[in-house]
């Protein structure tokens, strides 16, 4: 038995390698059809078969419809650059595109299969995603480097007539975006007139920069930093930018640098911010505590940074800070990408969309947002937490609508409607896990923790 | 593309100092591509220098670009000359440089257009760009522009 004491971490490390061994991994596919007797092989596998089969070759869209594509979706890695571990390759990436896979399947009845793989090139990566496009209603790419990350997706999401979805990019910064719009909210300022300062330029802080950017904030009032400083167009690696990373680049030239010196510190960036997004590396001390007391008053940051954030809640809090949001679950306010995707992906599967627009991100953060509020809001509680199941129809409803509003959907559909068949569909799956789990079919855990 | 405010002109006196940091610029970026292109160690003096010589030559073509009053871009263009050929002269862009919040608006064009008709008027036929192999940034800038591939330059040290 592994013990859970105060003060000590549970050895997760020890426990989880034992337990993947034990199980073989963590998934598994399962009929969902009635098999009677073998004869029902003739209606599920030939000659009936053929059928089905005749009508998807004829008119490929009804494949979503005669087939479980309309339920599924890849999880695809290529291994670059897997949370915390870094380039590990594919078989490395493995378990955590598995581990995807599972809580997709849990949090949003979503059918999903890790499809981890060698092809590191763009164009190769691009082309497999078009091979694989017919077996799948949706892709979601996870663990890829930064800037290819952002090539590839807005590539895919040309190319491909599914939606294509890159988790570290949308997902965090749309579960960012929500603590925003509920943090400002809280402190009663216009989030449009204000000063944000974003630490950090991969995938995360690039995705929020833009949604920022679609939902209504000039990028004036925006000022991103990396780690050689603000993003300005008087930097002098600028130009080099626009070859090595055409993103960072454009965030430069659109924000002008907030005013400040090509290149200014962090603490320079900060004086008279209203909220700092910080997604950048592991703290403690990457944001000091005077620099949260330079800030305008009700600061409001958010310390992304796993497993350490850039500055420990308590710090920020001392100086100054009104709303402090973390990566973390034993922490208030954790900003968490499983908000996000279990529910994203529910919506768009059950509109057959063609794709994901920001838009329909925005929508989902919004809807999330709004969750929050209709619980009621307070300094330590601007996010839902992933226990409070009933958050994921309502976004997938929010995705749904949007995505039929934009023209994108293949079939339509009412918010109600939704949040209907969404809650059928999540809470079925969940029922038939805990059956099975009962039953015993499942071995215990021969380790556990308390 | 029209824009309101731009105008493109010879340099004077007054543009020294933006125009060397224009040079200077175009140079540390194209310093990227290849070590052949790695810049001196006083190239920031040697910019100043350039657009000194720049703004009393008469040999080539060097225009800037004029935006509301803030020099935003330059371009310069020499000629070359081989009897033998028909066309004996060919007008060279050698160096081309727009600031990036300028960028996008066609300000480049204008200036390799306003070149055109300066080296027009100095017997030239053809115009030329010379750029890094490797900056396609500039590739694709010429090629939009009609420009086709028409010298293959190969570089290596001297010794082997």
């Amino acid at each position: 038995m592994v013990k859970e004491t105060k003060g000590e971490e549970v050895d997760w490390y020890t426990l989880s390698k034992k337990l993947h061994k034990f199980y073989g991994g963590k998934i598994e596919t399962i009929p969902k059809v009635p098999i009677r007797r073998l004869k029902d092989f003739a209606i599920w596998y030939t000659p009936g078969v053929a059928e089905p089969s005749r009508i998807a070759a004829k008119d490929p869209d009804e494949s979503f419809e005669y087939t479980n594509r309309w339920n599924t979706i890849a999880v695809v890695s290529d291994g670059t650059r897997v949370l915390g571990l870094g380039k590990i390759g594919p078989e490395g990436a493995y378990p955590v595109m598995e581990g995807k896979a599972l809580l997709f399947k849990y949090l949003g009845g979503v059918d999903a299969i890790p499809l981890v793989h060698r092809n590191r090139e763009i164009e190769a990566f691009l082309s497999l995603l078009e091979a694989i496009e017919p077996s799948f209603g949706g892709i979601n790419l996870e663990d890829i480097e930064s800037p290819k990350c952002f090539q590839l997706l807005d590539e895919a999401r040309s190319r491909l007539e599914i939606p294509v979805w890159h988790d570290d990019q949308q997902g965090t910064a749309a579960a960012t975006l929500a603590g925003l719009i509920n943090a400002f909210k809280i402190v009663g300022k216009d989030m449009r007139k204000s000063r944000i300062v974003l630490l950090g330029a991969g995938a995360a802080n690039i995705a929020l920069y833009r949604l920022l950017k679609a939902w209504g904030i000039p990028p004036s009032n925006i000022v991103v930093l990396d780690s050689r400083g603000v993003l300005h167009p008087d930097r002098s690696d600028i130009d080099r930018l626009m070859i090595s990373n055409p993103w960072k680049y454009k965030i430069a030239v659109e924000t002008g640098g907030g005013g400040l010196n090509p290149g200014a510190p962090l603490s320079e960036a900060m004086k008279g911010a209203d909220a700092l997004v910080a997604a950048s590396k592991p703290g403690p001390g990457v944001v000091k505590k005077e620099w949260i007391t330079a800030m305008e008053r009700d600061a409001i940051v958010f310390a992304e940074a796993n497993p350490v954030p850039e500055i420990w809640p308590w710090e920020a809090k001392e100086g100054g800070a009104r709303i402090v949001a973390t990566g973390r679950s034993d922490f208030p306010n954790q900003v968490n990408n499983s908000l996000v995707f279990p529910s994203v992906f529910r919506g768009v599967l059950d509109v057959r969309a063609r794709t994901i627009t920001d838009e329909m991100a925005i929508a989902a953060a919004e809807e999330i947002a709004r969750y929050a509020e209709d619980k009621g809001l307070h300094e330590d509680y601007i996010l839902p937490t992933m226990d409070e199941w009933d958050l994921y129809p309502r976004v997938a409803a929010a995705v749904a609508v949007k995505a039929v509003e934009q023209g994108v959907a293949r079939r339509t559909t009412t918010y109600r409607e939704e949040v209907e068949r969404a809650s059928l569909i999540i809470k079925s799956t969940r029922e038939k896990f805990k059956l099975v789990w009962e039953s015993g079919l499942i071995p215990k855990p021969p380790v556990d923790y308390e | 593309m029209y824009e309101p405010g731009l105008y493109i002109r010879s340099p004077n006196e007054r543009d020294v100092d933006k125009l060397a940091v224009l040079i200077f610029r175009f140079y540390s970026f194209n310093e990227e591509f290849d070590p052949a292109w790695s810049l001196a160690s006083n190239a920031e003096e040697v910019s100043r220098e350039l657009a000194l010589e720049y703004i009393k030559d008469g040999g080539g073509v060097v225009l800037i670009a004029d935006y509301d009053g803030q020099v935003v871009g330059y371009l310069r263009a020499v000629v070359r000359e081989n009897r033998i050929l028909a066309w004996s002269k060919i007008g060279v862009i050698q160096e081309l440089y727009v600031l990036p919040p300028y960028r996008g608006r066609g300000i480049a064009k204008r200036l390799v257009e306003e070149a055109g008709r300066k080296l027009r008027e100095l017997g030239v036929r053809h115009i030329a760009a010379e750029f890094p192999a490797l900056n396609y940034v500039a590739e694709n800038f010429y090629k939009e522009g009609g420009f086709r591939p028409y010298l293959n330059v190969y570089v290596r040290d001297v010794e082997v």
